[in-house]
């Protein structure tokens, strides 16, 4: 069946007109008020926002742990904090930082962004948004709860077996790491597959995929690597899980199991994992680099090979973690090629890069400091990563300071710099007021000074041989003045962090007015208010090539013909974009958090009873029933009826 | 400055297949899933070094032969998921409804030989690491045999209810795409629980 084409009309701009369906829009795209329409939210921006908020808030309490135990360890032999605290600090961690903050606020910006930077109305899917965003704040949560009750996780953020089977981890404290692992990837994996199909099918109309922001390119990878890296978590963590409550021998040697399945479930997860926090940061540098060059990016097609490849290589490196552990040599060399090879397409980058700001004019405002910082830290950290990736190197330094330095370079470096890049250029999009210019250049100062005071020490703490995961030392070892260095370190990134909340309150009150475009961008959410309105657009735009807000000497093209009463889009082709019908979205509604109270209820249970299955499907299953029950009709109706 | 537009109102409400965005939901899901399973089908091959013989648990024969039997109901069933999805794409209602009924009730008799088969297994998931692994891959099957039992019998009963747009045929449609997912999964894990312990090595 071959649609028929979309009619190209002129429009007259009638300014009551507008006014008019700008009126409609807003009735049929607000959403309730009050208790129940605060739980029964769907709009991608509303929801975007409290992804990225929360996850800021676990990021604050995984830095305020970080705080502590750079506090115990400034000095020798010092009994801040005892040793129980200090393991279920480091994996609180490590687990927040990665399952609570840097997936979720990473997913976060995507369900903000792409709908409005791809030129739609909402997610393809708005009321799995809504189940992704409660699912991932019940288990948040619940890893808290353990926290404060001295039940807090305390096997590492990889919660090794056997230290974290049933013989060496008594009590509660391993089976709420692996039920807040589980709710974090459903979460994770129900945002993945909603961006990939909004991606897909809900691009403006001439948006091919070769005219699409690298950002989104940047997401749409992310989320393929989701869906085939989260799983393996998944499966590990019930594992984990089972043989902890029903005495399942997954993991169990003694009965013909393996630990090392657990290392091979966790890391097949585990390394892509990197990626999945890297790559967006890749797109909002790309983003960033353009919006502050003022020139279209050198390379664009290389680049999206490199972000594809890097999807790829990704999965073939998770055996690098485990060298450790005596495997088959020839094994060892292939990830090691792997590892070696992943630098290709991260450098492909950092180069056109580089071109493109050789190539433009740039201006140094702090969302391109915060780049700028990127590239310096980053190719530290990538340089430490090709050094690891070496067998014998890797022996050497394996489980000691020097990996801690290797994995927060890359992570903070490649991953936190960027999205420190990204609060400041699009906070005016989400508030419609700017961050201020000066305390943003005081927080990249304090943030980029802070972190390399911080994590170079380590480095050298880890070739002198301080291990991991010890809360403390004797001052013979010589470890004492690299450790006071990295604390003062801490300390300072921590206040860099701090001044970015102060301008971010006074900003949200006092900051100068943004306006729809302030930073004159290329990419069509700079078309949208600021903030944007419940329905993005008043028309929905077209797009003409790779840059639409660059090309205004071409006529604008907007689409028209979309009732207002309905919570119409158009969907696309997914290779060239071309227009193809029609599709009303999901409504507000409360059942999405239902089903993710009954996922909690189930999850949460399993922590003390199998029963909590059965029961649990229940529980699950009414309300998702009532989510999917179809509610007065948008479409057409069938000409037969029952 | 002049602007242009382009008029949508002439688009059709729906589409099937790639061209509809419930389909790449449900591929995503199907994605997932299918990592799950070959996680777990890697898993069980990772232990089988660790036993000889192999299978360490003998298999009884009546769980075998509800298996078996089970391999050839979901073949079958494929017979009236196709008449359904045909039904759907011709919008026509009641063929539609008779052949969900069909694949509905084939999927409860599914799941009771399921209950009975793993009943006569002759050994539980503490058994061994064999057990856990084998019966968290039937487990797994089991949860998307009931899902796609549910789903089919929730749409069932709108399809008696009413009203039906034309839209709800391609979520019939691609309700469908998830009960092939159903058969295929069962075919593979029987192929490696069943089948492949019976060729020695």
């Amino acid at each position: 069946m071959s649609a028929p084409a979309a009619l190209r009309v002129s429009l007259p701009r009638r300014p009551v007109e507008e006014a008019e369906t700008r009126e409609k829009l807003e009735r049929t795209w607000s959403e309730p008020g009050g208790a129940v329409g605060f739980f029964s939210s769907v709009s991608h921006t509303t929801l975007g926002l409290r992804f990225v908020v929360t996850a800021f808030c676990f990021f604050l309490l995984g830095g305020i742990e970080a705080l502590l135990m750079r506090l115990q360890l400034a000095r020798p032999e010092n009994h801040f904090l005892g040793p129980d605290r200090y393991n279920q600090l480091f994996t609180v961690h490590g687990s927040t930082m990665m399952f609570l903050f840097a997936v979720p606020v990473m997913e976060g910006m995507a369900i903000y962004l792409v709908p409005l930077m791809i030129g739609t109305r909402n997610m393809a899917f708005p009321r799995l948004t809504a189940f992704a965003y409660w699912t991932y704040l019940i288990g948040g949560i619940l890893l808290y709860v353990g926290l404060f009750t001295n039940t807090g996780p305390d096997a590492g953020w990889f919660a090794y077996t056997p230290l974290s089977g049933p013989a060496y981890g008594p009590g509660k404290r391993v089976d709420i790491w692996a039920q807040m692992i589980t709710f974090t990837e459903l979460s994770a994996l129900a945002a993945a597959v909603n961006i990939i199909t909004t991606v897909f099918k809900l691009r403006a109309p001439g948006m091919s995929l070769d005219r699409m922001p690298l950002f989104v390119w940047a997401m749409l990878v992310m989320s393929f690597m989701v869906i085939f890296a989260m799983p393996a978590v998944m499966v590990g963590s019930t594992a984990l899980a089972l043989d902890r409550l029903v005495g399942t021998h997954f993991l169990n040697p003694v009965e013909g199991g393996d630990p090392l399945l657990w290392q091979h479930w966790f890391w097949f997860f585990g390394h892509p994992e990197v990626y999945i926090i890297f790559i967006p940061a890749l797109g909002m540098v790309s983003t960033i680099v353009v919006a502050f060059t003022r020139h279209g990016v050198v390379g664009y097609t290389a680049m999206v090979l490199s972000l594809v490849a890097t999807g790829f290589i990704g999965f073939g490196l998770w055996v690098h973690h485990m060298f450790a552990t005596g495997l088959p040599q020839l094994g060892e060399n292939i990830f090691t090629a792997a590892s070696m090879m992943i630098s290709i397409p991260t450098g492909t980058q950092i180069f056109c890069w580089i071109a493109t700001v050789w190539a433009g004019k740039p201006t140094f405002k702090t969302p391109f400091l915060f780049v700028i910082g990127f590239v310096l830290t980053f190719v530290v950290g990538g340089l430490t990563g090709v050094m690891l990736a070496s067998v014998p190197v890797d022996q050497q330094v394996h489980d000691t300071y020097f990996v801690v330095a290797h994995l927060h370079y890359v992570l903070i470096g490649g991953s936190v710099f960027p999205l420190f890049g990204a609060f400041h250029y699009w906070f005016p999009k989400a508030t419609g007021r700017m961050l201020g210019e000066t305390l943003g250049r005081w927080t990249f100062a304090f943030v980029f000074i802070g972190f390399h005071l911080a994590f170079f020490p380590m480095h050298l703490l880890g070739f002198q041989g301080m291990p991991r995961r010890v809360y403390t030392y004797v001052p013979e070892v010589g470890w004492a003045t690299n450790s006071l260095i990295a604390t003062i370190g801490a300390g300072v990134l921590g206040m860099g962090v701090t001044l970015f909340i102060v301008n971010a309150v006074m900003s949200l009150r006092r900051g100068t007015r943004a306006g729809t475009d302030p930073w004159s961008s290329d990419t069509l959410e700079w078309a949208a208010g600021s903030p944007p309105a419940s329905y993005n657009f008043l028309y929905l735009p077209t797009v003409r090539g790779r840059y639409p807000l660059w090309s205004s000497r071409e006529e604008p093209r907007l689409v028209v013909g979309l009732p207002t009463e309905t919570r119409q889009v158009v969907v696309t082709r997914t290779v060239d974009g071309e227009p193809d019908h029609r599709m009303a979205l999901a409504g507000p509604t409360v059942w999405p958090f239902w089903v993710s109270i009954g996922v909690g209820v189930t999850f949460i249970g399993l922590i003390f009873t199998p029963w909590a299955a059965p029961v649990g499907i229940v529980v699950t299953a009414v309300p998702l029933v009532a989510w999917f029950w179809p509610k007065p009709p948008h479409h057409e109706l069938l000409e037969e009826q029952p | 400055m002049k602007t242009s537009a382009i008029d949508v109102s002439e688009l059709p409400e729906f589409a099937f297949g790639a061209r509809d965005p419930m389909f790449w939901g449900v591929a995503g899901l199907l994605a997932i899933e299918s990592s799950m399973i070959a996680l777990l089908v890697g898993g069980y091959f990772y232990v089988r070094g660790k036993f000889a013989p192999w299978p360490p648990s003998p298999i009884g024969e009546t769980a075998r032969a509800l298996a078996t039997a089970e391999l050839a109901l979901l073949l079958a069933s494929w017979f009236p998921a196709a008449k359904l999805s045909n039904a759907a794409i011709r919008m026509s209602l009641r063929p539609a409804r008779k052949w969900l009924a069909v694949l509905t009730l084939l999927g409860m008799g599914l799941i009771v030989l399921r209950v009975f088969e793993c009943r006569a297994l002759g050994f539980r998931w503490d058994s061994n690491a064999y057990g856990s692994l084998f019966w968290a891959m039937v487990g797994l099957h089991t949860l998307h045999l009931l899902g796609g039992v549910g789903e089919n019998a929730v749409f069932l009963a709108l399809m008696f209810k009413g009203p039906i747009e034309k839209k709800f045929m391609v979520d019939l449609h691609v309700n469908g795409v998830y009960w092939y997912f159903v058969v295929a999964g069962w075919t593979v894990l029987y192929a490696t629980l069943y089948l492949e312990p019976l060729m020695g090595g």
